[in-house]
């Protein structure tokens, strides 16, 4: 059960990423990307990683996407009508991530580690999210204040991007 | 089931690439980047997975955190960028070459 | 006191630069001929001293070259025949430049400093080069000599042949100082040393083939130098320079500085058979065919110049047969007669503007100042006893006739035949016998006064043949075999007799030496052998160079830039500004790291 809905979400994802590289208007791609991220928490969840699904959720869709939301609807009136305008040289584009893909999955299926890292795979481990938040607070504490530190740079940056006008 | 979800992350990485290298909107390059995020999110969970630990966990979560500051100002910049040139075209944006 | 010495010749030169910049900037108006008072000044201060000082002079080394283990002084030594060579120079030099002062008085103050700053700086050299003990200062002087000689010849260069007969000079001396640098850089591995004495005990220790070649080719440097055979071609065309430099270069110094070289060398010649005999042989035929063909030549210079080549033959003659003495003793006496010979011809050419001898026919009357001086420099340059040409030549004659066989004798007295013919045709030809006509003795002398105090002072030199030899033979301290009456009367006699016959039957003369005058014109007028060896070899090989550098030498050092500029052409297009451009090129470089990684860590 929870392998085939594992895998119903994991082809899911992938067809709505793609969806969401072929949309030609800007607002759909969005939709996809959202969709993308919700089916992805999706795996999360199932996989047995509940809490960072729901974190996934929480920061993507209601941060990032609503950001994303705001800037189209900010630049509505720049948009394109037919998929063929949206792409510049995709062939190129296409070969290139395609013997990414190619030379990737190749290296990572004939790798020895990922081969016997493949056999010890289980969804029986789910960490509590007590002991995570634990790590968080005790061996990832400075990490976690970089990141908050991070986080206020960002907003500060962000409003100071924001206020600038042309010709300043 | 391991190398369905590893494939698929692949997958998911090589069209944020695919989209990154495409693309003219710059919202959509931002997506791409986004989409190659999630892909490599998928494969550390899932690596992860077979050591039985919650490393990858805390790991994504500032991955997340920073993949949330990224597009923060992505979006800053390219709300600006609007604003100052009037385009919202990548190809445009060409004051390198000279 | 060396040291002053060559610090008083050596200053000449900037003394006269100085002298022309005080005279440019300050002073307007100036009597040009301080131009050769200041230099006259010096070099008779110098003269005393090396007459008052001759004997207890010693020997001044100049570091040089001292690259650590390298060690190669300028050494100039003060031995008397050092000191003889450096008096005569200064001597000639000194009448020169009083003549000079007069025969360039026509021409303009830039011209004057020209003129003044190359003679001094002439001068300078010579006498360096006669003193100079090692074979690098005498390269350097030698090229001094060379260069001056170059400027001097090219004096009048509005004149385009002067300007052709410069460059040839210069280009044919270029040729031998080469060999003289190869030759001496030979030496210089073998003994690792560049003084005479050294290279004397180095040559004579081991005379292998290596050191034959070298002595071969600082021989080649010499014959340039000297116009000899092969070479001859470049100085009958050096007096297209003003006379009085024809009288100190092309005859009493420059072109004897050869001679003077080999006569340092001397004591290694005789370890040397080849070059001992081509020195000996090449002096011979250069004798014989220039005094035949100063017969044939008309212009009164031209045949001053062959007539000097022919002596400098003579002064050859005896090097090649291990009695150095005797050719310096030549060379000595040469310098006298002949540079009073052509201050004499240029006194002629500048009173009546003409060159030909046939022209000048009778111009000059044998009862004047010059007319009894220039037929002293004639008989002494045919070599009448007592003249000062005559002992050298008598010594010369009979130390050959002793040693050599037949056919180099007859080759020789073919020689002083014609040396005879032509001096007896000069003399004959200029000068007009008038009887009782002293009357205007005296009158050209306030006008021609600077001419004929250096033209007298040359005329009692080549007159007081015994004093000259005895001051030669004391100064060296050396002696020659006595020349006994009847070996002086077997030589006197048919010269003055041929001497004589000349001035009765000149026309027969010609006619019959016509026949020979042909064949030694076909051997001296080798012009167009020279111009088609340049044709064919330099200008080829030139061009093959030319082309070699250009192509090949150029090509290797130019090939690495054209394939990076190339390269960085094609290169400048990843350059392209777009990020997007960036981004793809930074995708593809981590798809080749993944597969690095992946070849690396064995998949």
């Amino acid at each position: 059960m929870l392998t085939s809905l594992t895998v119903i979400f994991s082809i899911l994802s992938v067809i709505s990423a793609i969806m969401c590289a072929l949309s030609s208007k800007i607002i759909r791609t969005t939709f996809f990307f959202g969709v993308t991220l919700f089916l992805i928490s999706f795996v999360f969840i199932t996989i047995g990683s509940t809490m960072l699904g729901i974190i996934q959720i929480l920061l993507y869709t209601g941060g990032t996407l609503i950001l994303f939301l705001f800037a189209v609807i900010l630049t509505a009136d720049w948009d394109y009508n037919e998929l063929s305008q949206t792409f510049s040289s995709p062939i190129k584009a296409l070969i290139i991530s395609f013997v990414f893909f190619l030379v990737s999955s190749y290296v990572l299926t004939k790798s020895k580690t990922m081969q016997e890292l493949s056999e010890r795979f289980s969804w029986e481990f789910v960490p509590s999210s007590e002991s995570i938040s634990t790590s968080l607070f005790t061996d990832w504490y400075p990490l976690l204040e970089i990141a908050s530190i991070l986080l206020l740079g960002t907003i500060i940056g962000c409003l100071v991007l924001l206020k600038l006008r042309k010709g300043e | 089931m391991f190398w369905i979800l590893i494939f698929s992350a692949l997958l998911i990485s090589s069209l944020g690439l695919f989209m990154l290298l495409s693309k003219k909107h710059i919202l959509s390059i931002l997506i791409g980047i986004e989409l190659i995020l999630n892909g490599i999110n998928l494969i550390f969970i899932v690596v992860a997975k077979t050591q039985s630990s919650f490393l990858a966990d805390i790991m994504i979560m500032f991955i997340l955190v920073i993949t949330a500051c990224e597009v923060a100002i992505g979006l800053a910049i390219f709300i600006l960028n609007q604003r100052l040139n009037k385009t919202i075209d990548i190809g445009e944006l060409d004051s390198l070459r000279d | 006191m060396e040291k002053f010495f060559l610090f008083l010749i050596l200053i000449v030169p900037f003394t006269v630069i100085l002298l022309h910049q005080i005279n440019q900037r300050y002073v307007k108006d100036i009597d040009l001929k301080v131009y050769f008072v200041l230099p006259i000044m010096i070099y008779l201060l110098g003269l005393f001293l090396l007459l008052t000082n001759s004997s207890n002079l010693g020997s001044y080394e100049l570091n040089y070259i001292d690259i650590h283990s390298i060690n190669i002084p300028l050494t100039f030594l003060f031995n008397s025949s050092n000191i003889l060579m450096s008096i005569v120079v200064l001597l000639v030099s000194l009448c020169v430049l009083v003549y000079s002062s007069k025969f360039i008085s026509g021409e303009n103050l830039y011209r004057h400093f020209r003129y003044s700053l190359f003679l001094t700086v002439f001068i300078s050299s010579m006498v360096f080069f006669s003193l100079s003990n090692d074979l690098l200062s005498s390269f350097i002087f030698w090229e001094f000599l060379g260069l001056c000689s170059f400027f001097l010849i090219a004096f009048y260069n509005h004149d385009k042949k002067a300007i052709y007969s410069s460059i040839m000079a210069f280009w044919l001396t270029r040729l031998g100082d080469l060999f003289f640098l190869m030759g001496l850089i030979i030496i210089y591995f073998g003994s690792s040393s560049m003084g005479f004495d050294e290279i004397n005990k180095f040559l004579s220790t081991t005379p292998n083939s290596f050191n034959n070649m070298a002595f071969i080719f600082i021989l080649i440097g010499i014959l340039t130098k000297c116009a000899q055979y092969p070479f001859t071609v470049w100085l009958p065309r050096a007096m297209k320079g003003p006379t009085p430099i024809s009288a100190l270069i092309h005859s009493a110094t420059m072109v004897v500085a050869g001679i003077l070289l080999l006569y340092k060398m001397s004591p290694s010649i005789s370890f040397f058979p080849f070059v001992q005999d081509s020195i000996l042989y090449i002096g011979l035929i250069t004798s014989l065919l220039c005094a035949i063909y100063a017969l044939y030549e008309d212009d009164l210079k031209a045949v001053l110049a062959y007539s000097t080549l022919s002596h400098i033959g003579f002064m050859m003659i005896p090097l090649g047969q291990n009695s150095q003495n005797l050719g310096f003793f030549h060379l000595y006496s040469h310098s006298f007669f002949k540079s009073l010979l052509f201050l004499i011809a240029g006194y002629l050419i500048i009173k009546y503007n003409e060159n030909s001898i046939k022209k000048l026919k009778n111009k000059l009357t044998l009862f004047s100042p010059v007319g009894i001086i220039f037929t002293i420099g004639c008989l002494s340059l045919a070599g009448i006893f007592p003249l000062t040409g005559s002992f050298s030549k008598e010594h010369i004659i009979i130390n050959f006739l002793n040693v050599e066989g037949y056919i180099p004798s007859v080759i020789l007295i073919i020689s002083i035949i014609f040396t005879c013919l032509y001096s007896s045709k000069l003399l004959f030809n200029v000068i007009k016998i008038e009887k009782n006509n002293f009357s205007n003795f005296f009158n050209s002398f306030n006008n021609e006064l600077l001419y004929l105090v250096p033209i007298t002072f040359l005329g009692i030199l080549s007159l007081l043949g015994f004093f000259s030899q005895n001051f030669y033979l004391n100064f060296l301290n050396i002696s020659f075999e006595e020349i006994t009456i009847i070996q002086l009367l077997s030589i006197q006699l048919p010269i003055i007799f041929i001497f004589i016959l000349n001035y009765f039957y000149e026309e027969k003369i010609k006619i019959i030496t016509n026949d020979i005058i042909q064949i030694s014109k076909y051997f001296i007028e080798i012009e167009n052998i020279y111009r088609t060896l340049y044709r064919n070899i330099f200008v080829q090989f030139g061009k093959f160079i030319g082309w070699f550098d250009r192509n090949i030498i150029d090509g290797i050092i130019n090939l690495p830039p054209y394939f990076i500029v190339n390269l960085s052409s094609y290169f400048q297009k990843v350059q392209n500004g777009f990020i997007r451009g960036y981004a793809s090129k930074f995708i593809i470089i981590i798809i080749f790291v993944i597969i690095i990684l992946g070849i690396s860590y064995n998949i």
